[in-house]
């Protein structure tokens, strides 16, 4: 009871929770209706295509349905010392290590190590992972959301993920025109690091998933040490 | 049915759904979510429909393997990342409306939709230098087993935390 009155504080800031009068499922299956077509209309011409589409459709509901929100993830636990939605982001990467680490493999057996071929995201680490990575942090509570977390409110009706958006548009094409400084500086001369290539994949999983189950622990520990809920302006609201 | 369409998912299921579908989305299709490869492609697209010359920069040059088939085929608009994203949006939107939940919200107030502009420019500065953003970066990075992400982890958080003070100190 006490931790479902949590999360309903937690998800009053993620989304509107207020219920309309009025049923809008006439226009949700209007919208379901058109998007078929267009899963269609993409398959003919690109099947690729209309697996991004129907993807992408499966995880804007999926955030939606969840109200998931990486933002939250991040700031909840030192905002108001909640580490739900951070444990359920470790979940997602127990299933995402097993899940690309069978595609990794295949691809592996086949193939000689290409950083920009492997299937996923493989980059160089750098200073420069760390000066983003600071930036995008300080962005992301700053504009209350992230980059998923923008497209699902613009779902939602939010007038206010669109200039978001817009930030999102200037922001990373000024980030692309100065990326020949930032290359020359510090990204050129930084390696990829990627374990596999270093040691066993079948230890590499092992290590990875006995330290996402370890941070797991550690978050329901610092939770239930923390036991309060906060708002922002400091003030106790459950403790 | 109405209030079980209506009713929200735990978080934990979400999570793992989230982790699935990216597992699918790379299996199908070869590349791992992301959202601002898509977000570049537009910025780039008007500002060539404005007259510049943005696909001769570097950055498209060294990501060539990313971009050089979508710049080459004039795909800029329409790709396969605009199409993910695009998706994500048209599923959000059949979500809230089968919750019945879909309501115009304005911003607050013009300070409000400052903070969101300027987080939104430092969110897109910041994810070109490091690959992409806590999606494409980081929840496809960790999976990926690439260093980078364990690294933007730490440094999300501790950006986040300046973040937070930051929003304490204007909002009190």
């Amino acid at each position: 009871m006490v931790s479902n009155e949590i999360d309903a504080l937690v998800r009053k800031r993620c989304g509107p929770e207020k219920v309309n009068k009025k049923s809008q499922i006439s226009y949700a299956v209007i919208i379901l209706i058109i998007a078929s077509i267009i899963s269609v209309i993409l398959w003919i011409n690109n099947h690729v295509y209309a697996a991004f589409w129907i993807i992408g459709i499966a995880l804007g509901m999926v955030l939606r349905y969840s109200r998931f929100c990486f933002a939250s993830a991040f700031r909840d636990p030192f905002l108001i010392k909640n580490t739900k939605l951070m444990r359920a982001l470790l979940l997602s990467f127990m299933v995402s290590t097993i899940g690309f680490a069978v595609i990794q493999n295949v691809y592996l057996n086949h193939n000689a190590i290409d950083y920009a071929l492997i299937p996923g995201a493989v980059f160089p680490v750098g200073l420069h992972t760390a000066i983003g990575a600071f930036i995008f942090g300080i962005g992301m509570t700053n504009a209350g959301g992230c980059a998923s977390g923008v497209l699902m409110r613009i779902g939602e009706g939010h007038v206010l993920p669109w200039i978001t958006l817009l930030g999102f548009f200037i922001g990373t094409t000024l980030g692309a025109k100065d990326y020949s400084f930032w290359y020359d500086k510090i990204i050129s001369k930084a390696n990829v690091f990627y374990f596999p290539e270093h040691i066993n994949l079948g230890v590499v999983v092992m290590v990875q998933m006995a330290v996402l189950i370890g941070l797991y622990k550690l978050a329901a520990w610092y939770q239930k040490k923390n036991g309060r809920i906060e708002d922002y302006e400091g003030r106790i609201l459950w403790r | 049915m109405m209030q079980w369409l209506k009713k929200p998912w735990p978080y934990w299921i979400g999570g793992v759904l989230l982790g699935l579908l990216n597992v699918v989305l790379l299996a199908l299709t070869g590349s791992a979510w992301q959202v601002t490869g898509g977000f570049l492609l537009w910025g780039a697209g008007v500002l060539e429909l404005l007259g510049f010359r943005p696909f001769e920069w570097e950055f498209f040059k060294i990501y060539d393997y990313k971009f050089g088939e979508i710049i080459l085929h004039h795909n800029i608009f329409i790709n396969k990342y605009t199409i993910l994203n695009i998706g994500v949006v048209a599923g959000s939107l059949a979500a809230t409306l089968l919750a019945s939940q879909f309501r115009l919200k304005k911003a607050k107030n013009i300070r409000q939709a400052m903070f969101a502009l300027l987080g939104g420019i430092m969110m897109g500065y910041g994810a070109r230098l490091t690959g992409g953003c806590n999606i494409g970066s980081f929840f496809s990075g960790i999976p990926s087993f690439s260093l980078h992400a364990w690294v933007f982890w730490i440094f999300v958080i501790l950006g986040a935390w300046a973040g937070v003070n930051v929003l304490k100190r204007f909002l009190v």
